[in-house]
This record gives C-alpha cells, sequence and structure tokens, in this order.
C-alpha cells in the first residue's frame, strides 16, 4: 500500500490542487527534514498527517503556503509555483493556522482582527464584508465582534485566530496540531469544524498525535516516519495495518485494540468509533432475530 | 494517619486580578508511591493547583493563599522553591517556554548544575534522561531547532536529570506521538516502584485510567470527584455532567448497557472490559 | 545566526574565560594610553591577526561593518565642524575645511570606538555564554548577576526565534513584508506588538521555570562545561603584561620625540574610511539590486 493514493472516484481525470512533487528540505544546520515526497491533494479532501516527533509534519507543510521552500523539487498550489510566488499571495489560498494565538493578535477588536487579511490583500470593501461575515458565521462570533481579543479566554482567543486564517476565504487550511492541550468540549470542536470546512467547500490538511480524531474522522491518513512518506490510505486502512503503526510509532484509539480482541466481531473491519462496535453489534442482533424468526416460523 | 507524600488541606487561592477564587476549599493526600492524575476541563484551575504543590504559587507567582500544603512533611510555605526543586521536579505545559541554554546537554546540566552534582556524574544522568525521552543523539544540536513534540521530550528529560522524588507534570504528553506519551507514563511508572510519588495532568483519559492509581476531578477551582481510578471513571453520568469523558471502552460498555439493557460492570481498561464483555457475550 | 557566540576549534576559542575578560580590559586601557591616531591605528592592525587566529575575519568584518559606519561619520562631522580646530589640512566642496586638530580628536574618537569593538567582539564571538558565567561565579561574581549577563545573551536567539514565528503568522495573514518603505514601517505595529506580548510571557515563565531548575538554590554549583586556567592563558595575559609595559613606556617617554601623526595619516585614514563605506554601499545597492532582478524571473 506503500504511496498509493485513494483519491476517490474520478481521481485520474481530475486535476490535484496541490501538487508536491519530490520534495526534500534540508534546515539551514543541515538537518533533513523532508525527504523525496510526492504528494497530490484534490479539491473537498480532508488529509490528516501522522507520524512520530521529528518526522516532518510540520516541516512539510510549512511548505504549503510558502512558509519554507524545497531545496529539492517543487510545490504547485492553485497552478502556482511556491518557490515564484509571495508568501501573502500564497496565504490567500492556503490558510496556515499558527498554534499560539499570540504571535498574531494585536488589534483592538475581534472584528478588527477578521478583516486584517483582507485589508492586506487589498479588496473591495463590499468582497471583504461578504468574506468577513462569512466567517463571522461559521465562528458564530456575532456577540464578540467589538471585544478585544485579549479579553477573551485562551480557547476563544484561538478560534478568533482561527477565524482571522479563514476570514480570506483560503481553499486551503491547514491545521497544525489544533487539538493540542484542549478538553474534551474543545476537541469536540475541533472535529465540528473540520467538517464544517469540509461542507464548505475547503480542504483541510491536519496534523495531529489524536488518534480519536482521526477514528472520528475516518479520512485520507499520510503517514510520515523518518521525513518520508510511508503510507497515504484511508485511516482505517492505515490502522490495520501493523507494521506501518509500529514504525511510526502510531497507536489507534483505544476502542480500536478493543474490538481486535474481541473474538465475536467481524474481523475483517477496523473498528474506529465507540457508535460503529455498537451499530455492528446492533445489526448483528437483529440478523439473528430475524433468523430465529425464519426458523421458528418455517 | 501516616505521613502521606502529598497532603492539601483546605486550600483556597485567589490570583490577584480575578474575582473569584480559582482554588476553592481543596483538600486530598497521595501516599508514597503513588500516581495522582488530574482532569478537568479548560480554566478548571489545574495548572495553578499543580503549582501550588511545588511552592510555586503564592511565593513567585503571587496570589492570596489559605490552607495548609506538606510535601513529604514538609510545609511548603516554609520553605523555597528552589529548595523544594530538590525534592519535586515540575514539567510545565509549554514546552517550548522552558528552554533556555544553548544546547541540549546543557539544558539538561543546568538543574543539576544548581544542585551541585559533580560534572563526571552529569554526564552519565544526561546520556540516562535522554535515552528515557528517545533523544539520544541529539546532544550538540540547539533546543530551538527542534520540534515541538521533541522540545516536549527535552522539558521532561531535564527535569528527570534532577532526580526528583515527587514528580508533578502539567500536560506532559501533549504534543507527544502515542509512542511517546506511552513511555512518559513508563517511566512515571518506573519511578514508582522506587517508591517516588507522581502526580500528572491530561486530558486524555485513557491513559490516566491505566497508569494513574487515583484521580481528582476538578471544575470551577473545586475537587468535584476523588478517588481510585475505577471509582471516578465508573461514574459516567457524572463525568458527563462535567462536560468530561470516561475511556472510550467504559464509555462503550455504559451505551451498550443502555443500548441492549445488558448488566455489564463498567471497566475502564482495554484487558478488563474485554474480559467482562466476552464473558457476558460467549 | 543562533547567537553572537561562534563554536570554532582554535586558540582564542579554548582561552578561559577570565583570560580574554582581562583582554578586554586590556584593549579598553591601551585605546586610551594610546590616545593618539597613529598609535591606535597600529593597534587595530595588531589586533587584526588575533581575528585570523580565531577564524573569525569573515563574521569580524560584517559586525565591524557598523562601527565602521560611525566611525566616518564622527571623522566627517568633527573634522569639518569640531570648533577645537584651527588649522586648516584640506578644503572640500569650497568651504567645508577639515582642520588638523578636530581631526585628530575625530579619529581618536572613531579609532577607538574601532578598537574597542574588535576586542569586545573578538570576546564575545569566542566564549561560551554559560562559561562566562561560570568563569564570573569563579571570581565571586554573585550568581545572580553573572545570570542576568548570561541570560542577557541566551534571549538574544529566543526573541530573534519568535520575532521569526510572529513574522510568519503575519505572512499568513495575508501580510506582504517586503513591500516597500512606506508598508515596512506601517508593518513595524504588526510585527513589534505581538513579539513584545510574547517576549514578555516567555520571560515570565522562564523565571518561573528556572525557580524549578533549583536556580536560586544555596550552596555549591557545578557546571558541564570545564573552564581551567592553563599554560597558554598565562602566555596570553604575560604577552599583554609586555605590551601594557611597552605602552607605557612609549606614552612616558617617547611621545615628544615621536612625531606619527602627520597631516597626511590623517587625510588617507579619512579618505580609507570613506571608501571602504562607498563599497558597503555599493554592495548593499548591488545586492537590492539584484534581488529585485532575481524577484522578476
Ligand atoms: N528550525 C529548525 N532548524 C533545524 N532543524 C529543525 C528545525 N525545526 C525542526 N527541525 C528538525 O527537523 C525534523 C523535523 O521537524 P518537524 O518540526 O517537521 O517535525 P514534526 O513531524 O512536526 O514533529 P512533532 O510531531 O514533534 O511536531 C526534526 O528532526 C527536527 O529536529
Ligand atoms: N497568572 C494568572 N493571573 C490571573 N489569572 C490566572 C493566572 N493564571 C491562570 N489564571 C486563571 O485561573 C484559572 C485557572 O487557570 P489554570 O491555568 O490553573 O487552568 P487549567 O485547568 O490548567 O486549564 P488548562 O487545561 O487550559 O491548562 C483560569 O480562569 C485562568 O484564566
Ligand atoms: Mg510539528
Ligand atoms: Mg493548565
Amino acid at each position: 500500500m506503500k504511496a498509493q493514493t485513494n483519491n476517490g472516484e474520478g481521481a485520474e481525470t481530475m486535476q490535484p490542487y496541490m501538487s508536491v512533487k519530490n520534495v526534500s528540505h534540508v534546515y539551514p544546520n543541515g538537518v533533513t527534514a523532508v525527504k523525496d515526497i510526492d504528494l497530490d491533494i484534490y479539491e473537498g479532501e480532508v488529509v490528516a498527517i501522522l507520524g512520530s516527533n521529528g518526522s516532518g509534519k510540520t516541516t512539510l507543510v510549512k511548505h504549503f503556503n510558502g512558509l519554507l521552500t524545497p531545496t529539492k523539487g517543487e510545490i504547485t498550489v492553485g497552478g502556482l509555483n511556491t518557490k515564484k510566488e509571495k508568501i501573502s499571495k500564497l496565504s490567500s489560498l492556503v490558510g496556515y493556522v499558527f498554534q499560539n494565538p499570540n504571535h498574531q493578535t494585536f488589534l483592538p477588536s475581534v472584528r478588527k482582527e477578521l478583516e486584517y487579511g483582507c485589508t492586506n490583500l487589498k479588496m473591495s470593501e463590499s468582497e471583504m464584508e461578504e468574506r468577513v461575515n462569512k466567517a463571522i458565521e461559521l465562528f458564530e462570533l456575532e456577540d464578540k465582534l467589538e471585544d478585544n481579543p485579549f479579553d477573551l479566554n485562551s480557547s476563544q482567543r484561538k478560534e478568533v485566530a482561527m477565524a482571522s486564517i479563514m476570514a480570506v476565504s483560503p481553499k486551503v487550511i491547514v491545521l497544525d496540531e489544533p487539538t493540542t492541550g484542549q478538553d474534551h468540549k474543545g476537541c469536540k470542536r475541533v472535529l465540528d469544524l473540520v467538517r464544517m470546512f469540509k461542507e464548505h467547500g475547503h480542504i483541510v490538511v491536519l496534523i495531529t498525535h489524536d488518534m480519536h480524531l482521526i477514528g472520528e474522522l475516518n479520512c485520507r491518513t499520510i503517514v510520515m516516519n523518518q521525513s518520508r512518506k510511508i503510507a497515504d490510505d484511508q485511516a482505517d486502512i492505515v490502522f490495520s495495518h501493523k507494521g506501518i503503526m509500529k514504525e511510526a510509532g502510531l497507536q489507534p484509539p483505544q476502542i480500536t485494540s478493543f474490538a481486535n480482541d474481541l473474538s465475536n466481531l467481524d474481523s475483517s473491519k477496523t473498528y474506529l468509533t465507540v457508535d460503529s462496535i455498537l451499530s455492528w453489534i446492533k445489526e448483528n442482533k437483529e440478523k439473528k432475530e430475524e433468523a430465529v424468526q425464519i426458523g421458528s416460523g418455517s | 494517619m501516616a505521613e502521606q507524600a502529598i497532603e492539601v488541606t483546605n486550600l483556597t487561592f485567589e490570583y490577584p486580578d480575578t474575582e473569584e477564587p480559582v482554588l476553592k476549599d481543596i483538600s486530598f493526600s497521595i501516599d508514597y508511591g503513588e500516581i495522582l492524575g488530574i482532569i478537568g476541563p479548560t480554566g478548571a484551575g489545574k495548572s495553578t493547583l499543580a503549582m501550588c504543590v511545588n511552592g510555586l504559587v503564592p511565593q513567585v507567582i503571587n496570589g492570596e493563599m489559605e490552607g495548609d500544603i506538606k510535601v513529604k512533611g514538609m510545609n511548603v510555605h516554609e520553605s523555597n522553591v528552589a529548595a523544594m526543586s530538590e525534592h519535586v521536579g515540575f514539567v510545565f505545559q509549554e514546552p517550548e517556554n522552558q528552554l533556555s541554554q544553548m544546547t541540549i546537554e546543557e539544558e539538561i546540566a543546568f538543574g543539576m548544575g544548581n544542585l551541585g552534582v559533580p560534572r563526571e556524574e552529569m554526564l552519565g544522568r544526561i546520556k540516562d534522561a535522554l535515552s528515557q525521552v528517545s533523544l539520544e543523539g541529539f546532544e550538540e544540536r540547539s533546543p530551538l531547532a527542534l520540534s515541538g513534540g521533541q522540545q516536549q521530550r527535552l522539558a521532561i528529560a531535564a527535569v528527570l536529570a534532577m532526580r526528583p522524588t515527587i514528580m508533578i507534570m502539567d500536560e506532559p504528553t501533549s504534543m507527544l506521538d502515542p509512542k511517546g506519551k506511552n513511555e512518559v507514563y513508563d517511566v512515571l511508572k518506573n519511578l514508582k516502584a522506587y517508591g517516588m510519588t507522581g502526580i500528572i495532568i491530561d486530558h486524555e483519559v485513557e491513559r490516566i485510567a491505566a497508569y494513574c492509581d487515583k484521580v481528582l476531578v476538578l471544575d470551577g477551582g473545586e475537587v468535584q470527584m476523588f478517588g481510585t481510578t475505577e471509582e471516578v471513571f465508573t461514574k459516567i453520568d457524572r463525568l458527563h455532567e462535567l462536560t468530561l469523558h470516561a475511556p472510550q471502552v467504559t464509555e462503550f460498555l455504559s451505551q451498550y448497557n443502555q443500548q441492549f439493557d445488558g448488566k455489564l460492570d463498567l471497566a475502564t481498561t482495554v484487558k478488563k472490559a474485554v474480559e467482562v464483555y466476552e464473558s457476558a457475550n460467549k | 545566526m543562533n547567537s553572537l557566540y561562534m563554536p570554532k576549534d582554535s586558540l582564542i576559542h579554548s582561552l578561559d574565560p577570565r583570560t580574554k575578560m582581562i583582554f578586554v580590559a586590556f584593549v579598553v586601557a591601551s585605546s586610551f594610553i594610546m590616545n593618539d591616531p597613529a598609535l591606535q591605528l597600529l593597534l587595530l592592525v595588531a589586533l587584526f591577526p588575533l581575528v585570523v587566529i580565531a577564524k573569525l575575519v569573515k563574521p569580524y568584518l560584517i559586525s565591524i561593518q557598523f562601527l565602521l559606519l560611525f566611525a566616518v561619520l564622527i571623522m566627517t562631522v568633527h573634522g569639518i565642524y569640531n570648533p577645537i580646530g584651527v588649522t586648516p589640512v584640506f578644503e572640500i566642496f569650497g568651504g567645508l575645511t577639515f582642520k588638523y586638530e578636530s581631526m585628530v580628536y575625530a579619529s581618536v574618537m572613531s579609532f577607538r570606538i574601532l578598537v574597542i569593538g574588535t576586542g569586545a567582539v573578538l570576546f564575545v564571538m569566542t566564549t561560551h555564554p554559560s562559561d562566562m558565567a561560570s568563569a564570573l561565579v569563579k571570581w565571586k561574581v554573585p550568581h545572580s548577576f553573572a545570570f542576568i549577563l548570561l541570560s542577557t545573551f541566551q534571549i538574544i536567539p529566543i526573541i530573534a526565534r519568535e520575532a521569526k514565528i510572529v513574522m510568519e503568522a503575519q505572512q499568513a495573514r495575508c501580510l506582504d513584508v517586503k513591500g516597500n518603505i512606506i508598508q515596512r514601517v506601517k508593518n513595524l505595529v504588526p510585527m513589534f506588538a505581538p513579539l513584545f506580548i510574547i517576549t514578555f510571557m516567555k520571560v515570565h515563565q522562564l523565571s518561573y521555570v528556572l525557580e524549578c531548575r533549583a536556580f536560586s538554590r544555596k550552596g555549591n554549583k557545578t557546571s558541564l562545561r570545564e573552564t581551567n586556567i592553563g599554560s597558554l592563558d598565562y602566555s596570553f595575559l604575560l604577552g599583554m603584561l609586555a605590551v601594557l609595559v611597552f605602552e607605557i613606556y612609549l606614552k612616558l617617554f617617547m611621545m615628544g620625540s615621536l612625531q606619527l601623526t602627520t597631516d597626511a595619516l590623517l587625510t588617507y585614514s579619512l579618505i580609507g574610511t570613506w571608501v571602504v563605506c562607498g563599497f558597503m554601499l555599493i554592495k548593499f545597492l548591488f545586492k537590492r539590486v539584484q534581488g529585485k532582478v532575481g524577484g522578476v524571473n
């Protein structure tokens, strides 16, 4: 299954939106952080990137809006070569959310924070309003618009930071470990946001160590190990591949290990969520009952 | 009652710029060799509580505090943080704010140097600490040229090398890969074998359930639940009220009981849950 | 750039930090004893071999450029306008005359900046910050003072890194950091406002962390890095002493008979600094043009 892509139907004829060709990145101190990566990302996809600490995930995604440029190979985003475009231009196509909102927040109101990206792009007043309003609606920020971002609590500020990236309406949104340090509610919120972004037609690229999140999304999953891509497939298929999981220091969600240890489940399937096991049990019970009814009826 | 490793009685704390106390009348104790997991939603006061235990709050971070904290029988108020740090190791929440030295080996040596560990011994301890967090071979690298997870590993190693007998870790695995998370909990478990005591704050309850002896649930600055891991995680409804969750297997068993009128006991680890489920569905 | 310290394998690097601190004091003292442009120029030339031995020629030249800028400014402005001057030396652009006394004054001042700058660069670039701190502690300087000095050096790379992250974060919000000069001035707010807050928070956090790493604990402290005064240090110290004695001798007994500072020397050094600065300017402009051209392709 190495380096196989799972692009869904019609992928052969479809152009990838983002295309990474044979990319390597060597940091100035001589560390090779990304090596020979090939990757196509298509319209409408949610792509998760997993892998052990230091495997090159952050380095790879920082190439998508030009924060880093490949030391070998090239990347095209929406038809543009990242080596030749300004970061500000690429950022209108690829939104990159930084982990710490304090690195970017500086304006006195939430509304101004949201408008900042559009002003940088010198957008017309009406277009800006349209895009910003969309972000306000998406993040339900209507009643916080005049607040000072520094009066909000840390999770709200994080969301304002994310909203300010979404306000320029980039096609792709890159989230680097969005659930780090979040409580259960916060993780649930991230999951909902990812689904919402997808519904609104965005491509989502997601780095995470949170296996529950991947379990719930069951999306296309890329596994990195020692700077290289070692797997690219649907999450349940990746999670069922013991060799790759071990090599990359991954562990499926607890419920998956539980399901694997049960003797009477359908062993050809990989269960990633509590609900998926429950619904299998339900179906199975109904089938049994039917069988019993048929048996007693004849 | 015999002397406990950590004893907190009627602790109330308020930051200078908050209207309400962030910790309200907190009491609990843990014995030598026990590991306590602290869980709770964001802003519950988990970090503040942890910093009270080693005296950082209120000695360095100001505020108004009432109540008593005893660590290994010593009154924390009467000591100071630097003196306490011989006994209590503290890993902070944000890895990147904990690194100050120019190379990784110096980062680890810094705490030991302040404790007066001889140079020959330092070299051995650096090696040990690095292998405990799987960062061998990075000795000469600058801490700023590490990935987020590697920085978190380094922050843990720097405290481990000081060989504290009580280890407090505030979300030490938030940026680690699953294998690394297990390694950190394994380190705690190994320390426990030497009679050392640990406090770990985490949002992922599965590992807390598998490794900790006791769990304290904090919300709104108050202790909502305190007891053994089993006791706490089997009270699923109460956890849900607090917007928290039990481990996935416990959630599964509970929902199974609800949907199929089962009478399964709630287990909190994979192994026990499999036993429970299999014995009911032979 | 990671820090001011440049790890290299050289004789100067392996000197004890205390020796190097004495060396800096020696350079400062010399620059005041030899308050004559010609002798200072000599001193500057004499320091250069040490830079070569330390294998730091390139970084030295880069950092000394800025000081040179100062030197040019001082020499030109003082040379013309300082009121102590009476004897005209030469004239430019009709009316602006360089006077002998003011030129001497200006040269002494600007050469002193260069000499002390060279000494300081040699020290900072060849000395590991924590070595410096532990050397100070050995001199019974209070530990906390040594630490303040140490953290001043260590905070530089940390702030530099934070600044980079802030810049990246704002670029991710479509900020064009490579715009024209007005654009760049406007960008100062989105850059420095977050950087200020972040740095403030970081320094706070770091102080808690240090406390938990037993930083202010009383009692014996040890260090991973060993610093020892060896024979190399002693010979270096002896060398400095010899030079110092010679300088004082020169100053006390030879000054009258020796007249090195001539009009020609002053004029040449002034023109020399102009030429070097001119080169720097051309190089800078050339790079800008090249950048522009490269950006279009
Ligand atoms: N600024 C830097 N300079 C030099 N090397 C770096 C730098 N940042 C990261 N590295 C190195 O590059 C490699 C890849 O780092 P990267 O940050 O991409 O990892 P990651 O997969 O995002 O890890 P994590 O899960 O810990 O965030 C690591 O070995 C790391 O040490
Ligand atoms: N230095 C401070 N000054 C004033 N208020 C503070 C300070 N530190 C924390 N607080 C407030 O105290 C409350 C508890 O904070 P604390 O950091 O202990 O929560 P936590 O449970 O650790 O949350 P998280 O899961 O996000 O880490 C929060 O409302 C926070 O805003
Ligand atoms: Mg990363
Ligand atoms: Mg906390």
